[in-house]
C-alpha cells in the first residue's frame, strides 16, 4: 500500500534538481575519463584533453554554487 | 528485550519518530554528506593536475566523480527529510565537520596514503550504517552497494600506489613515511572519542553499530600488517592525538 502523502516529511525543494544536476555530471564525468584511458597509448594529445576537460568539469562542481544549477528548481 | 531501539524506520515514518532520532539522523546524513565531497575538494586543484601521469590524472577524475556521486545520494536523502545539503558544496574546506578534511593535498604520496588510511577508515564509517535502522540509509550500502564498491577501488588504488612509492628507494619511503605519519594520525582521530556521549546515543538508536573505540581498535589492527609489510614504521598511535 502506498504511503499516506501527508506521513512524508517535507523534502528539500531543490533535493530532487540537485541530485538530476550532479546525476548529469558524474555520467558526462566518467565517460570522458573513460574516453581519455581508451586513447591514452595512441592518441595522447586525445587524452590531455579529456583531462582538460575534466578539470573544468570538476572546477565548476569544486565551486559549489548550487543556486546558478539549480535554479529553475527554485 | 533489546536496549537499543530496533525498529526498521522508512522515509515514510521518519517524521514520527522521537526528535532526538531524527536530529542525530539528519546530522550523520549531513556529516556523510560533507566527507564525500570534502575529498576531491582537498586533491582536485592540486593533484588532477599534478599527478605523476596521465593514467594517474584520470583515476584522480573517477575517484571525484565517485566521491561526488556519494555526496550526491546522501544529499538526497538528507534532502528527502528537509535537509538543505547545499551550502557544504561551497564551504570552504576550513569548515569541514571533521577535520581530515580541512586541508589540502599537494604531494602525490599524501594523494596515495589518503586513500590508503583515509579511504579506508570512510569504509568503517559506512559499514557502520549497513543494517541500521534507518532503512532508505541501510539499502545504500547494503551488498550489493555500488557505494561500497567504489570506496574499496579508492582504498585499493591508495595502499597499492603507498606500496609502490615505499618501495622506490630511500628518499621515496622517506616521504611515505612522512604522509603516514600524519594521515594515521588523523584516521585515528576520525573514530572520535572513546567515551563520546553522542556516538552512544547513535548506538542507542540503531543509527551506528560500534563504539567509537571498538572501530578504531579493528581499524589499528587491519592497517598495522599493511604498513609493516610496505617497510614502513607504524607511527604510535597516542602520539599527537586530539580525540581520545
Amino acid at each position: 500500500m502506498a504511503p499516506a502523502t501527508d506521513d512524508l516529511p517535507s523534502a528539500w525543494p531543490a533535493a530532487a534538481a540537485l541530485d538530476d544536476y550532479l546525476r548529469e555530471v558524474v555520467v558526462t564525468l566518467k565517460q570522458v575519463v573513460d574516453q581519455g584511458i581508451r586513447h591514452i597509448q595512441d592518441e595522447p594529445a586525445s587524452t590531455d584533453a579529456s583531462i582538460a576537460d575534466c578539470v573544468e568539469m570538476l572546477g565548476v562542481i569544486m565551486q559549489g554554487d548550487v543556486a546558478e544549477w539549480v535554479v529553475e528548481a527554485r | 528485550m533489546s536496549a537499543f531501539f530496533e525498529d526498521a524506520v522508512e522515509l515514510e515514518t521518519s517524521s514520527k519518530q522521537d526528535p532526538e532520532y531524527q536530529a542525530l539522523l539528519r546530522r550523520v546524513l549531513a556529516i556523510q554528506a560533507d566527507c564525500e565531497i570534502g575529498g576531491p575538494h582537498l586533491y582536485v586543484d592540486e593533484m588532477l593536475p599534478g599527478a605523476p601521469t596521465r593514467l594517474d590524472q584520470l583515476v584522480v577524475a573517477r575517484t571525484a566523480a565517485e566521491e561526488i556521486d556519494h555526496f550526491r545520494k546522501f544529499a538526497r536523502l538528507a534532502g528527502d527529510l528537509g535537509v538543505d545539503t547545499s551550502y557544504i558544496l561551497s564551504r570552504p574546506n576550513s569548515e569541514r565537520y571533521v577535520s581530515a578534511f580541512r586541508g589540502s593535498i599537494n604531494t602525490w604520496q599524501d594523494f596515495a596514503v589518503f586513500g590508503f588510511l583515509i579511504d579506508r577508515v570512510g569504509r568503517y564509517q559506512l559499514e557502520e550504517f549497513i543494517g541500521c535502522t534507518y532503512k532508505p540509509l541501510s539499502r545504500l550500502l547494503e551488498h550489493p552497494s555500488r557505494v561500497m564498491d567504489e570506496e574499496a577501488g579508492h582504498i585499493d588504488y591508495g595502499t597499492a600506489r603507498t606500496a609502490e612509492l615505499a618501495s622506490a628507494g630511500a628518499e621515496q619511503q622517506e616521504r611515505v613515511q612522512r604522509s603516514i605519519n600524519f594521515w594515521y594520525v588523523t584516521a585515528l582521530d576520525m573514530f572520535g572519542k572513546g567515551n563520546s556521549t553522542r556516538a552512544e546515543r547513535f548506538r542507542y538508536w540503531g543509527l551506528k553499530r560500534r563504539t567509537n573505540e571498538e572501530a578504531r581498535q579493528q581499524y589499528i589492527r587491519e592497517v598495522t600488517p599493511l604498513i609493516q609489510g610496505m617497510g614502513l614504521q607504524v607511527p604510535d598511535a597516542l602520539a599527537g592525538r586530539a580525540f581520545l
